[in-house]
């Protein structure tokens, strides 16, 4: 399991390491957050998730559209790059960018990972972790 | 993105704590263990623990004692500042669990010192504390000095693209005539800033009553408001503060 740079470091490359090798377990790398008036970066503070509705970490509440949900409960994020895997089918929740939905937790095989703090995120992340332990247990 | 409400704590001799007012310690509040429990039972979003022990310019020892009761008590977002002079310094608070590290007297002695904290730790780690008064007279605001209690002459706005520049994640602006007064933030600079800082900004200083906080909130440049006073004084907790954020159409957490 990965959390935060945790998360990034299982990629292939990074835009801010661009000369350094990541792990490579999963296919991808890791970008700068856009830029934008509406979206301060480090994206730093409490968020909520999207997740899609087949996410195996599914803790949702409101619609966002057909195939998305937003998180019941918010999360603690302080990063300024995301990973952006190249299969986008192993996204487990994204976070909201005025650019689009970006990359916020994946999930491949026995590998997961939180590009947000579950472990400093109070009863919401020992919720998200119990679910992702749950996962693991029945690989 | 939801709007932080950061209780801070300040610490004077060892693990004890105070209130501030105008930037000098003022009444003490009990032991950090015991705040520390109580903020994050209260479920506060964030905490700023800033250690005054430290700030002055005596040769710095990182107290790891300290870090290590932070880390063991929280499991919440932790903030450290005081005393932090060079990028290893900020590694050592960040190796021993805090996630965040703000700095003061090192941005104002010289400006460029943090690009090397920010290469060595990323920008989401380090944050620019500026404390700050306004000059009547004047109508402007310049970066106050804690060492000497006095103006440094640098104009606040001038501070923050600076810090911006050299890469700061954070900036927390702390309104100095306002430190423990209770008796509203600095809504005026909050107008007069510039809409395009594109980190996040925090601000301290004033925070009377759950209406002072939301006024502060509503407007759109404030991420987050970091409150001391109010939390040991009155019966205010981060929660109901939020709940009257939200009421207010604010977009706060919900715990």
């Amino acid at each position: 399991m990965g959390i935060c740079l945790g998360m990034q470091i299982l990629f292939d490359f990074s835009d801010e390491s661009p000369a350094k090798k990541g792990l490579g377990f999963i296919k991808g790398s890791c970008k700068q957050i856009p830029k934008n008036s509406f979206f301060p970066v480090p994206h730093m503070g409490w968020n909520s998730l999207v997740f899609p509705n087949s996410s195996q970490l599914f803790l949702g509440s409101n619609s966002y559209d057909m195939n998305y949900s937003y998180s019941e409960l918010d999360y603690y994020f302080v990063h300024s790059y995301y990973a952006s895997p190249e299969n986008s089918s192993i996204i487990s929740a994204f976070f909201e960018h005025p650019s689009g939905l970006l990359c916020a937790s994946i999930i491949d095989q026995n590998i997961i990972a939180f590009q947000f703090h579950p472990e400093k995120s109070g009863k919401a992340g020992y919720k998200l972790l119990d679910k992702a332990f749950e996962y693991l247990e029945h690989l | 993105m939801k709007k932080r409400v950061i209780p801070s704590l300040l610490l004077n001799s060892g693990t004890q704590l105070c209130l501030s007012q105008k930037f000098k310690p003022w009444r003490s509040v009990g032991s950090l263990m015991q705040n520390l429990r109580m903020h994050v039972n209260r479920e506060a979003d964030e905490l700023l623990i800033i250690n005054l022990d430290y700030s002055t310019c005596i040769p710095f020892a990182i107290p790891l004692r300290l870090l290590q009761v932070v880390r063991n008590e929280c499991d919440i977002p932790v903030s450290y500042c005081g005393g932090i002079r060079s990028a290893s310094d900020a590694a050592f608070c960040i190796n021993e669990g805090v996630d965040k590290v703000y700095v003061t007297s090192v941005f104002i002695d010289n400006q460029d010192s943090i690009k090397s904290f920010v290469d060595l730790l990323g920008s989401q780690s380090i944050g620019v504390s500026l404390p700050y008064v306004r000059c009547p007279s004047l109508n402007a605001y310049f970066v106050w000095d804690y060492r000497s209690k006095t103006s440094t002459g640098l104009p606040l706005q001038k501070a923050i693209q600076k810090a911006v520049s050299a890469g700061a994640g954070e900036l927390l602006l702390h309104n100095v005539d306002l430190d423990g007064s209770m008796q509203g933030m600095d809504l005026e600079l909050l107008d007069e800033l510039a809409c395009d800082i594109s980190v996040p900004i925090l601000m301290a200083g004033g925070a009377g009553s759950q209406h002072d906080i939301s006024i502060a909130l509503s407007k759109k440049i404030l991420s987050g408001v970091v409150v001391g006073s109010m939390f040991a004084l009155t019966e205010n907790t981060p929660t109901t503060v939020r709940a009257h954020c939200l009421s207010q159409g604010l977009p706060m957490r919900i715990v």
